[in-house]
């Protein structure tokens, strides 16, 4: 008998490594499928995490198989780690991972929005990604789903949280992504950031970036916050909070 | 439109604490759909939100649904 487990990692490589050492198999045995080889983003927004689907051997596995319920000290689980973590916070990549139902409820939840919608082609994907709860809209209407300038993703991805979160107690924060939105919209950012910057120090004045979130608005900070010809403050208030790039 | 009536009426359910007490109606034009939304009165709060950030957020995603139909959409909150 066979079954598939489905592991993710920040690469494809550590999501093998985690899947070996949890099924107790060694690498090369493995039998796996790369379903998303993953991307880095930026400061932890547009990260996807690399993930492969392991076909498991039943029979071998068997003894190795973790039962959440009934802990047995003489058998390693998922979480590999040597002892108990003092602090949750030291490493993020063993947060605790949400529970099935709150998934469960996100994928209800998108998919009613998405049929409200009336999107093509609409194809879900959601998992929690160690960070952030992570839904993958694969759709071939991702303009109609994104919206300018990301305006629609943003107000569904506000929406979905406050309802998964109206009565249970936060967890995670859960980001909605569609055809690498997220990771587009960051360099976009960036390569705005980095021409301004130039003309700010060129013209010897301050220049006024469009309004954006609080999100885009980090991306912009962080971005410059290395370089020493330029400082960044944000101004303005509600909608219309933008960031000002001075020369230094 | 029933689709647009559904997906406002499942939006604004899974915000408020009385979800039986929402509902939804809407007039038509043959440019624009204006949708009236009713909610218990200690839920009026929840749907428009801090500085009204969830009603924004529930008229961008009725506009972007209204697309396909070519109308404008409006979402106003009965008191």
């Amino acid at each position: 008998m066979t079954s598939e487990r489905e592991f993710n990692a920040a690469t494809v490589e550590e999501a093998i490594v985690r899947a070996a050492a949890s099924l107790g198999t060694p690498v090369d045995e493995l039998t796996y499928e790369v379903m998303d080889s993953g991307s880095s983003g930026f400061m932890g927004i547009g990260a996807r995490d690399a993930r492969i689907m392991v076909t498991v051997n039943e029979s071998t596995n068997e003894i190795m198989d973790p039962q959440p319920e009934t802990p047995d000290p003489g058998v390693s689980d998922d979480d590999h780690e040597p002892q108990a973590p003092e602090s949750p916070e030291a490493d993020e990549e063993t947060q605790k991972t949400v529970p099935d139902e709150l998934l469960q409820e996100t994928r209800q939840y998108m998919e009613t929005v998405v049929g409200g919608l009336n999107l093509a082609d609409a194809r879900l994907d959601i998992y929690d990604a160690g960070d952030f709860v992570a839904v993958d809209v694969t759709t071939e209407e991702a303009g109609l789903f994104i919206g300018q300038k990301g305006e629609t993703i943003d107000a569904l991805q506000y929406l979905l949280n406050v309802a998964v979160y109206r009565d249970r107690p936060f967890a995670k924060r859960i980001i909605l992504d569609s055809e690498g939105y997220r990771q587009r919209r960051i360099e976009a950012l960036q390569g705005m950031a980095h021409r301004s910057a130039r003309r700010a120090v060129r013209e010897k004045r301050m220049i006024e970036l469009p309004p954006m979130n609080p999100a885009e608005r980090r991306v912009v900070h962080i971005f410059l916050k290395d370089n020493e010809r330029v400082t960044t403050a944000s101004d303005g208030a509600g909608d219309n909070r933008r960031v000002c790039i001075s020369p230094a | 439109m029933d689709r647009l009536e559904d997906l406002l009426t499942f939006v604004a359910r899974s915000l408020v604490d009385e979800p039986d007490q929402v509902e939804v109606s809407s007039t038509e034009d043959d440019s624009r759909v204006d949708l009236e939304l009713r909610v218990a009165p200690d839920d009026v709060g929840k749907v428009i939100g801090r500085q009204g950030r969830t009603i924004r957020s529930i008229r961008t995603v009725m506009k972007a649904a209204s697309v396909k139909i070519g109308k404008r959409v409006n979402v106003e909150v009965a008191d």
